[in-house]
């Protein structure tokens, strides 16, 4: 027997684009993307998240995409054990499941701990919780947050953002405080939801990121958030055919750039 | 839904000015292709599907140009010739890659089979279709065919899509009919494609009994590792179209699988 479709599925009522370019330094030093995003999307909830592993690490790809995996999977899961549970708590124990399997993890990859922890799991982590009543973006570390075509850039100073894993480093095993630094950092009624982004600190290099995220044609088309990000980071080649000179020009985005959006496709009074 | 029908038109002055100053072609190049609107016109009508109706990261373009002169049909050649094209566009199908590969067809005498589309799309020679009765204007109508071809990939690239191509020129005689262009002006463009790496152009003569097509093919620039002249019979001309389909899907599998078949002919599709 077929299931009945579920009134105002989420999963439905949004759909989701995504883009993300390698920036031009990790380009011309040979370094992967080190950005990764990840988005689990059911009839009562869309979670989404965007992480950008940090730049000193050799391989902080490694946690970037582990680690968007993970803490979505965790919201995900907590979210249909506790569908009531205050968004605060509910991101706090998340991060903390994340954070066990991390150090697990690095446990079972051997060698120095700490030097493990830092060379492969540090990450910037920038969310979102779509659920039937409300939605909740969050953050801990840089990056862009946004809904309805504003838009909120979190930095910090010197570029020394704090991240999740370091509440594993030993001196600070016990420090909590960062695990509660995921701040939920904006909320709206989601029947007010149009759209929302989630970035990295890269996408602040993006002409007119909000327009971009804004584009109705998203919705049908979803890969052209991709392509968008393809051409501001192409490199060009103008050749001077007259004096026979060539010239390079690097692409636009000098950071490793992602950039999600999820985009209502029915009107708002649906959900 | 795809626009095949109805494509939007696009700048091709501007669009081959800029390929010009990127490097891509030759200022004999852009001489060739803007001659006057006549050569626009034609290269319009392949140009097909918008690049923001293909959802794909990378693109290949295949693009046939079958012989449909009279001397085909006196020949005895006008099925093998059909099913050659058709057994490409097959091939193609049941590759893994089909989802990104664009296919367009345009008879010698400049006739569109059909625009760039999806291979579902793609139409199969037939003897409704297909009335072999013409000239053979060669050098008039590569150039409006590697036109197309050029003026297809810069638009998706442009759109932050790499595009590759693989073009394949069918005849069974010298140039008999063309107005406008030379074996020297179509060399430029051939030229030009080669030069980038991301373009193959190959060649089937038929055996006329007089032709030299080595000789022709050459002097247009194609080089002699994508020339195949299969005498003039069925069991010949599929072996030939046999060749090509294998190099054409082994090209259009990955950008390393393009680059050593381009470099190694059809010799890289004989197993």
């Amino acid at each position: 027997m077929l299931a009945a479709p579920i009134m105002n599925d989420l999963s439905l009522t949004f759909v989701p684009a995504v883009g993300s370019v390698r920036g031009r330094e990790h380009e011309r030093t040979g370094r992967n993307n080190q950005d990764a995003w990840a988005l689990d999307a059911r009839a009562t909830s869309l979670v989404a998240v965007v992480t950008d592993g940090c730049g000193s690490g050799s391989a902080s790809e490694v946690g970037a995409r582990l680690g968007a995996r993970l803490l979505t999977a965790a919201i995900s899961r907590r979210l249909i054990a506790e569908p009531n549970s205050e968004p605060t708590r509910l991101l706090e124990a998340a991060a903390l499941d994340t954070l066990a399997v991390i150090d697990e993890t690095v446990r079972r990859m051997g060698g120095d701990y700490v030097n493990t922890l830092v060379e492969h799991f540090l990450f910037t982590v920038v969310g979102a919780v779509v659920q039937p009543r409300e939605t909740v973006l969050f953050a801990l570390g840089d990056g862009l947050l946004g809904i309805n075509g504003s838009l909120r850039q979190l930095e910090f100073a010197g570029n020394a953002p704090p991240y999740l894993s370091y509440a594993l480093i030993p001196d600070a095993v016990n420090d909590l405080d960062l695990v509660r630094g995921i701040d939920v950092v904006l909320t709206t009624p989601t029947r007010a939801l149009r759209s929302l982004v989630l970035a990295t600190d890269g996408a602040a290099q993006v002409p007119d990121l909000v327009g971009t995220a804004d584009d109705p044609r998203l919705i049908d088309k979803p890969h052209l958030l991709q392509r968008r990000l393809n051409v501001l980071n192409r490199e060009r080649t103008r050749v001077d055919w007259q004096q026979g000179v060539v010239r390079r020009e690097a692409g636009a985005l000098a950071d490793d750039t992602t950039v999600l959006v999820l985009k209502r496709t029915t009107p708002r009074e649906d959900v | 839904m795809s626009n095949n029908g109805n494509p939007k038109k696009v700048n091709l002055k501007n669009l081959f000015n800029q390929a010009h100053a990127d490097g891509d072609i030759s200022q004999q190049s852009l001489k060739t292709l803007t001659v006057n609107a006549d050569i626009g016109a034609q290269i319009q009508a392949g140009l097909g599907i918008a690049p923001d109706d293909v959802p794909a990261a990378e693109v290949v373009l295949v693009t046939q140009m079958p012989d449909d002169s009279g001397s085909i049909r006196f020949g005895g050649n006008a099925k093998a010739v059909r099913d050659g094209h058709n057994m490409v566009l097959d091939s193609l199908e049941q590759s893994r890659q089909m989802a990104d590969v664009l296919a367009h067809t345009r008879y010698l005498n400049g006739d569109v089979l059909f625009p760039y589309r999806q291979l579902a799309d793609a139409i199969r020679m037939t003897t409704k279709n297909y009335d072999p009765c013409h000239g053979t204007p060669l050098y008039d109508q590569t150039a409006v065919l590697l036109g197309t071809v050029l003026a297809k990939a810069k638009e998706f690239e442009d759109n932050g899509v790499p595009a590759r191509t693989v073009t394949l020129l069918i005849t069974d005689g010298a140039d008999m009919h063309s107005h406008q262009q030379t074996a020297a002006s179509v060399r430029s463009l051939v030229d030009d494609m080669q030069r980038s790496e991301n373009h193959i152009v190959a060649a089937l003569g038929i055996d006329d009994g007089s032709t030299s097509f080595e000789d022709v093919f050459k002097e247009m620039g194609i080089r002699q590792e994508w020339i195949l002249t299969p005498k003039s019979s069925a069991t010949e001309i599929r072996r030939a179209f046999q060749v090509f389909s294998q190099s054409v899907v082994r090209a259009s599998q990955t950008a390393v699988g393009f680059s050593q078949t381009a470099l190694a002919g059809f010799t890289a599709g004989i197993n």
